[in-house]
């Protein structure tokens, strides 16, 4: 997903408009709820868009909702690496895939109950499957294209997803795809996945967000500006393993001020500063002086790069490429970040496998570049002079990193001008095959933790005129066989194919088809009260407020 | 009135010596910008050094510390008034900024009278149809917001460019803010000029000017416009300092001026992101707009007063978003109060 910021944005606009169709907090109505202490308060810089799990889509929406809404997956409470393992979370077990990896079939576990009591059935999957594409949940996709039937069940065509069958009795779940998919475990790992009981109205609930099971319930929802976690108190029984049970529960309040947001945790008014906002530098400043012990900064699966076309000139010429990425001033970039990058050479992110671990082709991504090598380079490759437009959203730090990347390519011999655009057309104006962008920036946050989520970012094959996620329109034969191989791979058994996803990693960076800058970071900031050893920070979801503890 | 009767009373005023001589300074340190930069600051204004470091009075320092705030002022040749995010010197940049906002502020003048001077002539002279059009046309572009209708314009070609037919202004041209700020002032001096143009067009050397045979157009020129001079030379001061204000609007909202091009503008709205860390990166472009606009404006007034003692105060006063519209006592469709006899 594109532009993070873009769609928090996007999300506080949606949640300001319906402050007004707001009553006075429509509670969880999900039953009987218990807190053992607390709450801790989180501060929020946006609402989530929707705390419906079949609707929202924004990282402050998951964040709450994934341990609300556990579908038959989930991922493991787990820092780094380890957090971006898909476990079972009502299935029974991993899946067992068969027919050449079209045909998942699992069980559901014994004895669930929603958090208002009513017993989980089979078939609950099924409903929250055709819930979501009847809502119209913005990655439905995921589930149109590679579920059988589903399509035409989103076409109005069929009444029921053919491809889905479950056994109320058994609890036995089958699902067929229309073809292999390797990061279908993901998908059913989406809190959109997330099981709801089959009374719950079609329609957006996301003031009122239907009963799920989970460690926590959502209550007291003021649209806009707050809501509860409360604790299921039907949870501790359903002893799911690998799901923390948590201790407290979580007030979220939206403050959509970073400073006032960080002061407050500073100070220990509010527990724990949302990772969305990076800190402003003052409080950078302070929180590494007066709160050492309650701060750091966590990796986030996010890639930030320049993507080079390589269908026009200067960049369909690999030599020009490498320049590129050879004077790259990496550096320059995490001050730009205000520190909040980690820098790196690789499409695929460090916490994600398939990273790779071999030496940047480019020179150490933490240096700062050599411009003279660069230059040399880019006069042996006969592109000296050349005009080269550099395209970038308008909003900070963007703009600044656009600012610095055409003055980098100013310095090795190219004539750049910029395109400095609104971020809420960028992306569309950028994917537009048409419009012939030369070079710009762009980030992307994984949709989930697999490497082809982030080498499709390169796939010739997916090359189209409008909503293009090839930027750099690169054509490599050697990278399409293998998304398409890697991307039969069930999420399960990635850790087989380790050495080939870093292969894959290795020859997009050794292409320059893109000029990543690295990773974005988030901070992790608490007040005194809460025990930050003890909080994961999930690669997918952020910090984990099952795993939040006050001392 | 005589011109150098005029000027001497201008130079009389001391608010608009000192005005004059502010603005005079300011065009003056703009100009030179390449000198300053060259020998001086020793870079440009695009060139970056936000991984460098620079000494300042015997201690080392970061341009740009490793959480992204960049230098203040440093009082010395290098960084005199700091750096900005990406580790460019501010000074240099605030002096070609300074040019880009000046120059695109003149060129907007220019373009403005003469659109103006063309729009009141044809319709004072001859009225009737031309007139109705011309005046629909201006209370057209009148009925929009000044700003709204610079942003609008502005973030519509600044991707694209315009093609005159003539020529093509390519997105990042200084050229289209120009021309942008250019014509959305026009009725703000054409009415009142028009206006003008009427009354003059009553008046008696007029008609003996007809009699004598002349065409209309040599009576435009040669009669009426001279007499339209005092009031052209009032307003262009004023139309300076509202095109400055709106060029710097336009780009602080990212339709006028295009990155990596400086302008006051565009360094305010960068300077933003790291109040009040780096407060100098919205300090330094602000107080030289401020003094910019408010010498011009304080010219403005001594213009007037010098043109026309007896005059009432104009009623055209410059404001945040365009010139105030409020007609002048004793004028007939906002014309200031500042026609002259017969020209010489």
């Amino acid at each position: 997903m594109f532009g993070r910021t873009q769609r928090l944005a996007i999300a506080a606009l949606g949640c300001a408009a319906a402050i007004g169709l707001a009553a006075c907090g429509g509670s969880g109505g999900t039953g009987k709820t218990s807190s053992a202490v607390g709450p801790a308060t989180v501060v929020a810089a946006s609402a989530p868009d929707s705390l419906d799990p079949q609707v929202g889509v924004t990282t402050s929406s998951t964040e709450a909702t994934w341990n609300v809404y556990l579908g038959l997956y989930t991922y493991a409470h787990a820092n780094g690496t380890a957090g971006t393992k898909v476990i079972p979370a009502l299935a029974a077990g991993l899946p067992r895939i068969t027919d050449g990896g079209t045909f998942y079939s699992t069980t559901l576990r014994k004895g669930l109950v929603f958090s208002d009591g009513t017993p989980v059935k089979a078939s609950d999957f099924t409903y929250a499957i055709e819930r979501a594409i009847k809502l119209n949940w913005e990655n439905k996709s995921f589930l149109t294209e590679h579920i059988a039937g589903a399509e035409a069940y989103d076409q109005g065509k069929a009444s029921s997803i053919s491809g889905i069958s479950t056994d109320d009795a058994t609890g036995a779940i089958q699902i067929k795809l229309t073809a292999p998919y390797g990061p279908f475990l993901n998908v059913l790992a989406f809190p959109a996945a997330g099981l709801i009981p089959s009374t719950t109205p079609i329609k957006a609930l996301p003031n009122d967000p239907p009963p799920g099971v989970g460690p926590y319930v959502i209550a007291h929802v003021l649209p806009g500006r707050s809501f509860e976690e409360q604790i299921n108190p039907r949870w501790a029984a359903q002893a799911i393993p690998g799901i923390p049970t948590p201790s407290v529960a979580i007030q979220v309040k939206v403050q959509s001020n970073p400073g006032s947001q960080a002061d407050e945790v500073l100070s220990n008014s509010a527990d724990l500063f949302d990772w969305n906002t990076p800190l402003p530098p003052t409080s950078v400043r302070q929180a590494k002086q007066e709160a050492s012990d309650r701060y750091s900064v966590e990796p986030v699966a996010q890639v930030s790069f320049f993507f080079l076309n390589t269908s026009v000139a200067p960049f369909n010429s690999l030599s020009a490429r490498m320049a590129v990425e050879t004077a790259l001033n990496r550096a320059a970039y995490v001050r730009l970040a205000s520190g909040y990058l980690r820098p790196g050479c690789y499409l695929v992110p460090p916490q994600i496998i398939g990273y790779s671990h071999s030496s940047c082709p480019g020179g150490e991504p933490t240096g700062e570049g050599d411009i003279a090598k660069a230059k040399q380079m880019v006069r042996e490759s006969g592109t000296a002079g050349q005009p080269v437009t550099v395209w970038g959203p308008s909003d900070s730090p963007h703009r600044e990193f656009v600012d610095n990347f055409a003055q980098m390519l100013d310095a090795i011999g190219y004539k750049a001008n910029e395109r400095v655009i609104s971020p809420s057309t960028y992306y569309p104006t950028v994917a537009k095959v048409a419009t012939k962008a030369q070079a710009g920036f762009a980030e992307y946050t994984q949709d989930f933790p697999n490497p082809v989520d982030f080498d499709q970012l390169v796939d010739g094959s997916s090359i189209q005129p409008e909503a293009n996620h090839d930027f750099s329109l690169a054509r490599d034969s050697y990278i399409d066989s293998e998304i398409e191989a890697l991307g039969k791979v069930p999420a399960s058994q990635l850790p087989s194919v380790v050495a080939r996803a870093e292969a894959l990693t290795d020859h997009i960076s050794h292409n320059a088809y893109v000029a990543v800058i690295g990773y974005q970071e988030a901070p992790k900031l608490t007040s005194d009260r809460v025990d930050f050893g003890a909080l994961v920070f999930s690669p997918v979801y952020g910090p984990d407020w099952t795993t939040l503890k006050l001392k | 009135m005589g011109q150098r009767g005029a000027l001497r009373r201008l130079l009389h005023e001391r608010s608009a010596v000192i005005a004059g001589a502010v603005l005079a300074a300011i065009v003056l340190a703009c100009l030179l910008a390449p000198v300053y930069a060259g020998d001086i600051a020793h870079t440009g204004p695009d060139a970056n050094h936000i991984t460098e470091k620079i000494t300042v009075s015997g201690k080392r320092l970061e341009v740009v510390s490793p959480t992204g705030v960049p230098t203040g002022p440093t009082w010395t040749g290098r960084f005199l008034l700091g750096a900005d995010p990406n580790g460019r010197d501010v000074a240099v940049r605030l002096l070609y900024g300074g040019r880009n906002s000046l120059e695109i502020a003149a060129i907007a003048t220019v373009l403005t009278i003469v659109l103006a001077v063309v729009v009141a002539l044809l319709a004072g002279w001859f009225g009737g149809l031309l007139d109705t059009l011309l005046s629909r046309a201006m209370d057209l572009i009148w009925s929009y917001p000044v700003l709204l209708l610079g942003v609008a314009l502005g973030v519509t070609l600044a991707v694209s460019g315009i093609d005159l037919g003539f020529a093509t202004l390519r997105g990042g041209s200084l050229l289209l803010p120009a021309l942008i700020i250019g014509v959305v002032y026009v009725p703000y001096m054409a009415r009142p000029l028009r206006a003008q143009t009427i009354e003059l067009r009553r008046r008696e050397f007029i008609d003996a000017a007809r009699q004598q045979g002349l065409s209309g157009l040599r009576i435009m020129l040669g009669e009426i416009l001279p007499n339209l001079a005092s009031s052209i030379l009032v307003f262009t001061p004023l139309l300076l300092a509202n095109a400055i204000l709106l060029e710097s609007g336009l780009s602080f909202l990212g339709a006028g001026v295009q990155a990596p091009a400086p302008s006051w503008g565009t360094m305010i709205a960068e300077g933003t992101r790291l109040m009040p860390e780096a407060i100098h990166l919205v300090l330094a472009p602000g107080l030289m707009l401020l003094a910019a606009v408010v010498s011009a404006n304080v010219l403005a007034e001594a213009a007037r007063d010098a043109l026309d003692p007896r005059s009432q105060r104009l009623q055209v006063r410059p404001t945040a978003g365009g010139l105030d519209r409020g007609a002048p006592e004793g004028a007939q469709d906002g014309a200031p109060a500042l026609i002259e006899g017969q020209a010489a």
